[in-house]
């Protein structure tokens, strides 16, 4: 185990490696941030299992490796970006590749008037006002020395703005691909979604590396609805088995808005996905259903805190765990209704299936509530899979392990059900179908 | 013979369940085995079928002249043996589409015959439902759920319907359902009837077989055929119920 004073120089090697050299004429609206979070690195915590949110995560396997920046997108085919996903031909497509936007491989859709899609890294060479406002404006300070990392080296990923009313009809994707290099390469990425009023938008997030990559993958989004917006947010953590992932949600619902969440946590070796959401004002709506899958040595850690604090929100968070071979999941969520969040309606549930004696869960979920007049619930389960169900497969002439495989991935498709783009649930339910498909049998 | 069983013994838990049963089902013959509750019925189905959990102490089964026992479940259905459930599972976020297609494909690779074109699929398994009255609706779901029971026992046949199997058991396929349902039901049925398909119903009222006749009639009672006859038989237990035979075999 790594003590403190280790820890800390850790995070201060890997900013300093992947920071512009001094002189460098590289400043924007954004530097004092950037100083700031690199100060809090001697501030914050030191993470380490005494601490609530990380006691079933180790962070030894991160910090026993140095990472380097990669600066330069190197020769990667569009082909070869086809190769990771694609959700439909016609998506408006932004790729990053190891943290960087690459305009050869991403293909533009000609954008209605009032949408700003693009890297954040060109934005900031304009630096508006507008952009030197929102970051943070979400997430603050993040909440660990992770965040803060993220923060102090605040250079590139989506940024994206909707003008009030205005609705995209189809999606916007985002790629951010992992390629391997001569060294472990740190991917710092920072998305900023803000829609304003009564904008309507669908995101496909998908995060991907080249088979041998290895790669740290640590990524903060900041989303902002405005009154009446709506954001469709399908997020893809596919990353290559050598990879750590850690990535950030932030989100800020006002009155009337809807974010819908739809997470698949697939990929990895080490992996920690985190969703804070607030509301701001009342009749607002927050629904995510979650998948993690893992096995074969994997760990996903899905971290979710909701918080209402204004009255009449609603809130389903519904997560369900795959767990198979040597896998490790986690989960550790909590909604927590304010003494002034009346008319709360939060749900909360997580259901794990255990296909292996080796897989391992830790499973957390929690409501706190402090309002009168609320109608909350929450439930977990652990469970295997039910010989009746097997058997009826056998009876129809599945073998053993082509029903216990049908059956799994029907457990965990149930979380792609609520996508109502027919042609986007199809291509999700084929990824499923191909990442759940391990030799030998789930 | 397509079904042989000789002196079959079988026990669950230790407990002995069914005491030596012997059955002979040739090609194109259709048998029905009738029983009160806990007589056996089931683990006959069960047996045959190749569930876990029920210990064979005695007897043979021979299928086309093989021995069932030492194959496995899929093996079984691979080689034509089909169980129509008397509950059927729910498989959620199963398609039902995918599950009849993948079932249909595996068990024709059996067979020896290449997978069905899935546009040719589409079109079968929905005429063979709509003769069946199943809703095309159901077709889309999740296999079994939130189906209703006469929604359920309409899924086993329409599988039964295109896995056309060589030997079908049909455990309890008439429980639950309404007069309307079973007769559509048996039509389905009554339309896989040939000469080289043969049949064993089994049920607690003797209602079912006034849609399918049965070539024989056998009593189940207390893990043993205690009468076996034409389907005047049936009609018989229809009238005295089956307490002259339960008290016969106590005796």
């Amino acid at each position: 185990m790594i003590d403190a004073a280790a820890q800390r120089q850790w995070f201060h090697d890997a900013a300093h490696r992947a920071m512009p050299a001094p002189g460098h004429a590289d400043r924007d609206c954004l530097t004092e941030m950037r100083h700031h979070a690199l100060a809090s690195l001697d501030t914050l915590p030191v993470i380490e299992r005494k601490l609530e949110d990380w006691r079933y995560t180790r962070i030894d396997s991160l910090l026993a490796e140095d990472f380097y920046p990669d600066p330069a997108p190197g020769s990667v085919s569009p082909g070869k970006v086809d190769g990771f996903f694609q959700s439909s031909k016609d998506a408006d497509r932004l790729v990053f590749i190891n943290g960087h936007y690459s305009q050869q491989l991403s293909s533009r859709a000609v954008l209605p008037d009032g949408v700003t899609a693009g890297s954040l890294r060109h934005y900031l060479n304009e630096c508006s006002d507008d952009l030197a406002h929102w970051p943070g404006s979400v997430a603050g300070q993040g909440s660990h020395l992770f965040n803060a990392l993220n923060t102090a080296l605040i250079d590139d990923g989506l940024f994206l703005h909707l003008a009030a009313g205005v609705c995209l009809e189809r999606p916007i994707e985002l790629l951010c691909l992992g390629m391997a290099g001569s060294h472990a390469s740190l991917v710092p990425v920072r998305n900023f979604v803000v829609l304003e009023a009564g904008a309507r938008a669908e995101l496909v997030e998908y995060c991907g590396g080249e088979d041998s990559a290895r790669y740290f993958y640590n990524g903060l989004t900041e989303v902002l609805l405005d009154e009446g917006a709506s954001l469709e947010h399908v997020r893809i953590q596919d990353e290559s088995s050598g990879a750590w992932h850690l990535g950030s949600l932030f989100l800020s619902l006002a009155a009337g808005s809807h974010y819908q969440g739809v997470p698949l946590m697939l990929g990895g070796a080490w992996s920690r996905t985190e969703f804070h959401a607030g509301f701001s004002g009342e009749s607002a709506r927050c629904d995510i259903d979650g998948l993690y899958a893992v096995g074969n040595g994997q760990l996903a850690d899905v971290h979710l805190d909701i918080e209402h604090s204004v009255p009449s929100c609603t809130s389903r968070a519904n997560f369900r765990g795959l767990l198979y071979g040597k896998g490790r999941g986690v989960f550790d969520g909590c909604i927590h209704v304010g003494e002034t969040a009346m008319q709360t309606d939060a749900q909360l549930r997580n259901d794990n299936l255990m296909l292996s004696a080796d897989a391992e869960i830790d499973t957390r979920p929690r409501l706190e509530i402090d309002a009168d007049e609320v109608a909350c619930s929450h439930g977990t389960s652990v469970g295997q899979l039910d010989p009746e169900q097997v058997f009826y497969l056998r009876s129809r002439g599945f073998d053993e392990v082509s029903a216990r495989s049908l059956l799994a991935r029907g457990f965990a498709s149930r979380v792609i059900q609520a996508i109502e783009d027919e042609q986007l649930r199809a291509k999700l339910g084929g990824l499923l179908r191909d990442r759940l498909d391990v030799p030998g049998g789930l | 013979m397509l079904l042989s069983i000789k002196d079959l013994h079988v026990e669950v838990d230790g407990k002995p369940i069914l005491k030596g049963i012997n059955l002979q089902l040739g090609k194109g013959e259709v048998h029905a085995v009738m029983g009160p509750n806990g007589s056996g019925k089931s683990t006959l189905s069960h047996v045959l079928a190749g569930r876990d959990g029920f210990n064979v102490t005695r007897g043979e089964v021979l299928y086309r002249g093989e021995d069932l026992l030492a194959l496995n479940t899929e093996t079984r259905a691979r080689k034509g043996l089909f169980l129509a459930m008397q509950y059927p599972v729910e498989l959620p976020g199963v398609n039902n589409m995918v599950f009849l297609r993948e079932s249909l494909n595996t068990i024709r690779c059996a067979r020896g015959e290449c997978d069905i074109d899935s546009v040719d699929f589409a079109r079968l398994v929905r005429q063979k439902a709509a003769q069946l009255g199943l809703e095309p609706e159901l077709l889309k779901r999740s296999v079994n759920t939130g189906f209703s029971g006469g929604e359920k026992k309409r899924n086993e046949i329409l599988q039964m319907a295109l896995l056309e199997p060589a030997l079908a058991i049909l455990d309890e396929t008439d429980s639950g359902l309404d007069i309307d349902a079973l007769r559509v039901i048996a039509g389905g049925v009554n339309a896989l009837r040939d000469d080289d398909r043969a049949m064993l119903l089994i049920t607690h009222y003797q209602r079912l077989l006034d849609y399918i006749e049965p070539d024989r009639v056998h009593v189940l009672v207390d893990g043993r055929f205690v009468r076996s006859g034409d389907r005047n038989l049936a009609l018989e237990l229809e009238r005295k119920g089956y307490s002259w035979l339960t008290e016969g075999a106590a005796a």
